[in-house]
């Protein structure tokens, strides 16, 4: 029986998900789907902050379900626990805004069921116990994000979305092999810091640097960020909140459980390398460098979402250089900066991105664009939406008074402690960095306020409504969150996050102690401010925007051509490959066309053998005949084939029948049809003759000929109309076997070979021999022979003759209306081929036994 | 291990000889009863998997057992013996071809043939069965070569110009094959003077290497060829298209598998792990293997033939089981044999919605699939599911297949073989995302909008076509989400790869 607790914990990943399947079922877009999303969310809100008082003093709750391999784990802790409490209140605010900003879409159900569904997921990444866990729900939520991305399904978000995929699970696959690299050199089974081992350093950094890269990719870390502009400013507004808010903050976690796991320095051990220092050196250049970019590259942005989403690689990239200053600075107490700092920012940017964005959405909803060059002048229109976006800007650009200022003054602190060199005696590069990045900041959110609300409405957006009730309150809540903890900040410090920057082993000393306004960190806030207006008042002169960078300077360029040229090679090898199969097919395809001959021949020495049991063997005047017979036949049959490949040819040059390549095909199939319908009409032509030979050697050549006369030319009319209908019907893939068998037993009834042939033969000779229409089975009248021998040589007789007789009437009595007969045939057609291939078989494993018998002897 | 008092009573006999008699009882298909005949043909698969069933609960609880079927020749029986290798494969099959049946009732249900596909259908599945519970080489390589010519029948079944040439090529490859193995077989033999399995091979210490290593390349080669292994898979991408869907998601699901199988049963029972290690054969193969892996995944992504495309991937995913195979050590075996459970689940639901588009849209490009989801949304979420789980998306049960594998080849110390393994994996993001992105997003063509009756709950297809495919995507479900049980595929292939390759 769980206890409440672990009832609870488990709520928080099973509620959302059981909110989606409910929502999924309900579905329309009525009021009880929209009441069932609220509830779904905000009871995960409750769940949430009703486990504060019971889980206080019993961090860290482990809670296990059996999953996939194993199990899956879930820990609470006191960071944990505050993460799951700021995912859930902004995801409910988002999606209160969501009922209204999606109230005319089709698909709104599916983006409500997506959101549930991510909420679930990302709880479980907050939660997770142990790498697997932490893995798993990672993917889930990336790939179910995917749905965000792609939701409005326009040629843009297709290709948005692509490119998210790709990357999503492109990281998937470092994040795996990092993971399994983790497991094998001792670690994962719980997100503790992993024994260092002898011998196995190489693993850990490569396991390291894979899931660094892994979790940064879902970060938007600067150099595999190049999805994350696109796909925010393509999702619906809410989305982009949750993306931008959330999950991208998921990626820093992962990065930071990773440095705690891989690179916290060993005890007793002494390496050359300190890798949670050299790690956090890198991290601290990369999240500056992002910092920097992100804004630089959001001010030449022409659309408000674009500029949010650069902004918040620029974001994220504080977060990051604050989680390389912690590990950078392990051992000293400035440390504890870092990673307070980075922690709080997480929670903060969740406020205030989240609140921007669905202002951003507030705006496209009531203006119908985000573009900037098309807004304007809304602060008359659409005050309380400003109102909100003033209070997020504040808070965003690290005002006092405001949440920002507080974790941006840990950060400073912390880069500040980690400059390793100082220039012109105070200010070092990665401070530098640091402030020119905070003015940016500001510069940008500056132009995007002044851009969208401030300056003469434009034409256009005269009468544009202020954001609904619902969207307002969602972003309500987000700002009086930001102002609450901007009120009050050392609260959320003293009691959570330093507690957990202490279960991160980091000494919280210089936390205890910390102020939150000091002259210096006002100095600073101020400093940025400045610096922002000044680059914003020389953006207004030198219009960013319009800057030309050459394409090669882009990632997304390189992004883009290393797609193409890896698809160009894949159809490449396709192509190659493709043509030596073919290649193989043709070699194979001749080889089976010699040995139809060779069974052709088989089959004819058969027949002629079995004619021979039955009626003795011919005399050799007769032989010479039916050999001349044969050659005629067959000279016909020759001829029939030719004259429709002519035609066939003649046709193709007039009317053709199919484009390009499929003329060949086409001239096949005609080929391969009369092939075998001549050879049918002859064989049966063959087999009136030899009765005719039989029974008079003397007249029966003159006679073929003569009959060949009278029916040859017609027949080989009828197969040269017929075959063209049926190699289309073939070329389509149709299996044209039974009408070519129709075809030729029409032929057989309408030339009338035998009763040709009969008008000039005596009458009466057709029942001379077995083969004749219907088989009777004749007494022997020889009375010489003794009783015994007679009566079995009889009996082997009339076996063959049936036999015979079953062989032949494939040929004569095939009505049109027998299609069991045809099943039948086509059957035996199918087992013969199977017994052949049998033989074949067998036959090499009868040769081989045969010979290692032999040679064992 | 106890040889069987009285061997009718084994549960593994009647889980070959049903089949046959099904066989023998489709011959009569025209005169049966039509709702009658389905419900008889359809009791020799599902019983097949109920004795499976019983057999893997008896290597569960640790017994195993043999019987001596025929006496051939002196020393050379036809056996019978069910370990936890041969246990899992055979439920495999007779799993799938529960469903494959239940769904070729729908496929063929206007086929004048279709007692033809359901007799030889059967003796593949008698084959097939044989092959999970064969004894010894003689008995297996018997049954495997019943299979293997009887399917020609079955790839050859829709009788067009390219179902005759594919089925001719695969008969060219497969006699082949054959020959190569009866070949190895015979050498194997005559060293050992024993066929059947033995855990760590029957080549004695003594046996001459170049028998040794004759022996290992025939028969290696010789299930290559059904196994697919470069250069000698060239039969699998035109017989899976040319193939009725039932039979090509068979084809592909197990008896591709077989060959792997079969290798396997060469690397661990036959040659002996020590030979092949002494002879460096396993590192030769775990190269060809990982060639394999990679090219045949590149050639897939330019498919336009959706089960061309789906023919290729098997090639590739089924060399990772020659790859796991090829490592010699029980974690890798583990993954290998997992995956044989697990690709027949997940390939045998993705060729079994290629099927149903084929039969009831006329779509076999995925050029023409655009859109195709609004009309059979069943359908491709499955395929989606199926698709996902291939590649390896937890936690569906590719996914476990990839995390064995991985783990075990860094604990055989070849983690370089991990690229070849995630690689393969993003290969087939790249080669099956984009089938699921036409059906969903793309455009539809106006000409198939106006054949098609409009999308409605229930008409999308027979019920006796959905069933199988939902199904078969809830099996890789569970396959994936309760790989920790007891009893589970992982768990009987931990068993089975312990005593393959742990006592070596």
């Amino acid at each position: 029986m769980p206890s409440p607790m672990t009832a609870l914990v488990l709520a928080l990943v099973g509620l959302p998900f059981a909110g989606a399947a409910l929502v999924g079922v309900v579905g329309g877009a009525g009021r009880q789907r929209d009441a069932l999303v609220v509830a779904a969310s905000s009871a995960t809100l409750v769940a949430a902050v009703a486990l504060v008082p019971v889980a206080s003093g019993v961090y860290p709750l482990h809670v296990s379900v059996p999953f996939l391999l194993a199990e899956a784990t879930l820990t609470l802790d006191l960071f944990a626990h505050l993460l799951t409490v700021v995912v859930a209140f902004v995801w409910t605010c988002c999606a209160v805004h969501s009922l209204d900003y999606l109230r005319d879409d089709d698909d709104s159900s599916r983006f409500h069921v997506t959101a549930l569904a991510t909420l679930g997921a990302t709880m479980g990444v907050v939660l997770a116990g142990d790498l697997v866990t932490l893995f798993l729900a990672f993917e889930l939520m990336g790939l179910l994000a995917y749905l965000f991305v792609v939701h409005k399904r326009t040629g843009k978000a297709e290709r948005a979305a692509a490119k998210y995929l790709v990357l999503t699970i492109a990281s998937g696959f470092l994040l795996l092999a990092g993971v399994l690299l983790t497991f094998h050199i001792g670690g994962g089974d719980s997100l503790a810091p992993v024994p260092f081992q002898e011998d196995t350093s190489a693993l850990r950094w490569l396991a390291a640097a894979l899931l660094v890269l892994g979790f940064g990719v879902k970060a938007g870390m600067l150099p595999v960020h190049i999805w994350l502009p696109d796909a925010h400013s393509v999702a619906p507004s809410p989305a982009s909140a949750l993306l931008s808010g959330v999950l991208i903050k998921t990626g820093a976690y992962g990065i930071l459980r990773t440095l705690y796991m891989l690179l916290v320095p060993a005890e007793g051990i002494d390496l050359s390398v300190d890798p949670s220092a050299a790690a956090g050196l890198v991290l601290l250049v990369v999240g500056l460098t992002g910092a920097i970019a992100g804004v630089a590259i959001a001010l030449a942005q022409d659309d408000m979402k674009r500029m949010l989403a650069y902004s918040s690689i620029s974001q994220i990239g504080f977060v990051i250089a604050g989680l390389g200053a912690a590990a950078y600075l392990t051992g000293d107490r400035s440390a504890a900066y870092g990673l307070s700092g980075s922690l709080y920012h997480i929670v903060n940017h969740a406020l205030y991105k989240a609140a921007l964005f669905l202002g951003a959405g507030a705006v496209l909803k009531n203006a119908g664009t985000t573009e900037l060059r098309r807004l304007g002048g809304l602060w008359r229109s659409m005050p309380k939406t400003l109102t909100v976006m003033v209070v997020a800007t504040a808070g965003i650009t690290g005002l006092p008074l405001l949440n920002g200022f507080v974790s941006k003054s840990l950060l400073h602190h912390a880069v500040e402690a980690a400059e390793p060199v100082r220039l012109l005696g105070a200010i070092g590069p990665f401070e530098a960095a640091f402030v020119l990045a905070g003015g940016g900041t500001v510069a940008v959110l500056a132009k995007l306020l002044w851009m969208t609300f401030g300056g003469p409405a434009n034409a256009g957006l005269k009468k544009v409504a202020d954001a609904s009730p619902r969207m307002l309150a969602g972003m309500v809540a987000l700002s009086a969150a930001m102002l609450a903890i901007g009120w009050a900040p050392l609260v959320l410090l003293h009691s959570t996050i330093t507690p957990a920057v202490q279960g991160f082993g980091l000494d919280p000393s210089v936390l205890v102690s910390y102020r939150q306004f000091t002259w210096e960190h006002a100095g600073f806030s101020l400093l940025a401010l400045a610096m922002g207006a000044a680059i914003f008042a020389l953006d207004a002169r030198v219009d960013v925007s319009r800057a030309r960078v050459p394409r090669w300077a882009s990632i997304d360029y390189w992004y883009d051509r290393s797609i193409e040229a890896g698809l160009q090679v894949a159809s490449l090898a396709g192509t190659r490959y493709e043509a030596h199969i073919v290649s193989t097919s043709r070699a194979i395809r001749s080889a089976s066309a010699s040995a139809s001959l060779m069974r052709l021949r088989w089959r004819r020495a058969r027949q002629r053998a079995i004619a021979t049991i039955v009626e003795g063997s011919p005399d050799r005047h007769a032989a010479i005949v039916f050999q001349h017979i044969s050659d005629v036949l067959e000279d016909d049959r020759v001829a029939t084939v030719e004259h429709a490949v002519a035609h066939a040819e003649e046709r193709q040059r007039e009317a053709p029948a199919c484009p390009g390549r499929g003329c060949d095909e086409y001239i096949d199939a005609v080929r391969d049809i009369v092939d075998y319908t001549a050879w049918r009409v002859r064989n049966d032509r063959i087999a009136t003759a030899t009765r005719m030979v039989r029974s008079d050697p003397e007249r029966s050549l003159e006679a073929v000929e003569i009959a060949l006369r009278e029916a040859g030319d017609r027949t080989r009319e009828t197969i040269i109309a017929a075959v063209h209908d049926l190699a289309l019907r073939r070329m389509a893939g149709e299996n044209v076997i039974p009408h070519m068998s129709t075809l030729v037993v029409r032929i057989l009834h309408s030339e009338d070979f035998a009763g040709n042939i009969a008008r000039t033969m005596p009458p009466g000779w057709h029942t001379q021999g077995p083969l004749g229409p219907s088989p009777t089975v004749q007494p022997d009248t020889s009375p010489s022979a003794s009783p015994l021998p007679r009566t079995l040589g009889a009996w082997i007789t009339d076996i063959v003759q049936l036999v015979v007789a079953a062989f032949t009437r494939e040929r004569t009595d095939w009505g049109e209306d027998r299609p069991e007969q045809e099943r039948i045939v086509t059957l035996r057609r199918v087992s013969n081929a199977v017994t052949r291939d049998l033989d074949l078989a067998l036959s090499i494993m009868l040769v081989v036994l045969l010979a290692v018998l032999l040679a064992a002897r | 291990m106890s040889v069987h008092s009285n061997s009718l009573l084994s549960p593994a006999l009647w889980a070959v000889l049903l089949p046959l008699a099904a066989a023998c009882l489709s011959l009569l298909y025209g005169r049966l009863p039509r709702r009658g005949r389905f419900l008889l043909l359809g009791t020799a698969p599902v019983a097949s998997a109920l004795f499976a069933a019983i057999l893997v609960r008896g290597v569960l609880a640790g017994s195993s057992h043999e019987i001596r079927l025929v006496r051939l020749m002196p020393d050379v029986y036809l056996s019978l013996r069910v370990d936890a290798a041969g246990a899992l494969f055979g439920l495999s099959v007779a799993v799938l071809w529960s469903f494959i049946f239940v769904f070729s009732v729908g496929y063929l249900r206007d086929d004048r043939y279709a007692g033809r596909y359901h007799t030889f259908s059967m003796l593949c599945l008698a084959g097939l069965m044989g092959v999970a519970y064969a004894g010894d080489l003689i008995t297996f390589l018997a049954f495997y070569e019943l299979f293997s010519i009887m399917s020609y029948a079955l790839i050859v079944h829709e009788g067009t110009s390219s179902a005759i040439a594919a089925a001719r090529k695969y008969i060219v490859y497969i006699a082949a094959g054959g020959s190569l193995l009866v070949m190895g077989g015979a050498l194997a033999f005559s060293a050992s003077g024993a066929a059947d399995f033995a855990a760590g091979g029957v080549l004695g210490p003594g046996t001459p290497p170049t028998t040794a290593t004759g022996a290992a390349l025939l028969l290696i080669a010789g299930f290559g060829v059904k196994a697919a292994l470069f250069p000698l898979h060239g039969w699998v991408a035109d017989a899976h298209p040319a193939a009725p869907a039932p039979f090509s998601a068979a084809l592909s699901g197990v008896m591709v598998a077989a060959g792997t199988f079969g290798i396997v049963r060469v690397v661990y029972e036959v040659v002996g792990a020590r030979w092949l290690a002494v002879l460096a054969i396993d590192r030769g193969l775990a190269a060809v293997a990982a060639f394999t892996a990679i090219s045949a995944a590149v050639v897939a992504i330019k498919q336009d033939d959706l089960k061309r495309r789906l023919a290729y991937s098997t090639v590739s995913q089924m060399a990772y089981i020659t790859l796991g195979a090829s490592l010699l050590a029980p974690g890798p075996l583990t993954g290998a044999l997992v995956h044989i459970t697990n690709h027949a689940s997940m390939k045998g639901c993705l060729f079994l919605c290629a099927g149903l588009l084929a039969r009831n849209a006329g779509i076999t490009r995925v050029s023409q699939m655009g859109g195709i989801a609004r009309r059979f949304p069943v359908t491709m979420a499955a395929f989606t599911l199926s698709a996902l789980a291939l590649i390896g998306i937890p936690p569906l049960a590719g996914f476990v297949s990839k995390w064995v594998l991985g783990y075990g080849m860094l604990d055989a110390g070849a983690g370089g073989y991990l690229v070849v393994l995630l690689g393969g994996a993003a290969l087939a993001a790249v080669y099956l995302l984009p089938v699921v992105r036409i059906a969903y997003l793309g455009e539809p063509s106006e000409e198939r909008e106006g054949s098609l009756a409009p999308a409605r709950p229930g008409n999308e297809a027979a019920p006796s076509m959905l069933a199988p495919i939902v199904a078969l995507t809830a099996i890789t479900a569970l396959l994936g989400i309760a790989a920790f049980a007891d009893g589970s595929a992982l768990s009987l292939a931990r068993l089975a790869a312990e005593s393959l390759a742990g006592s070596r």
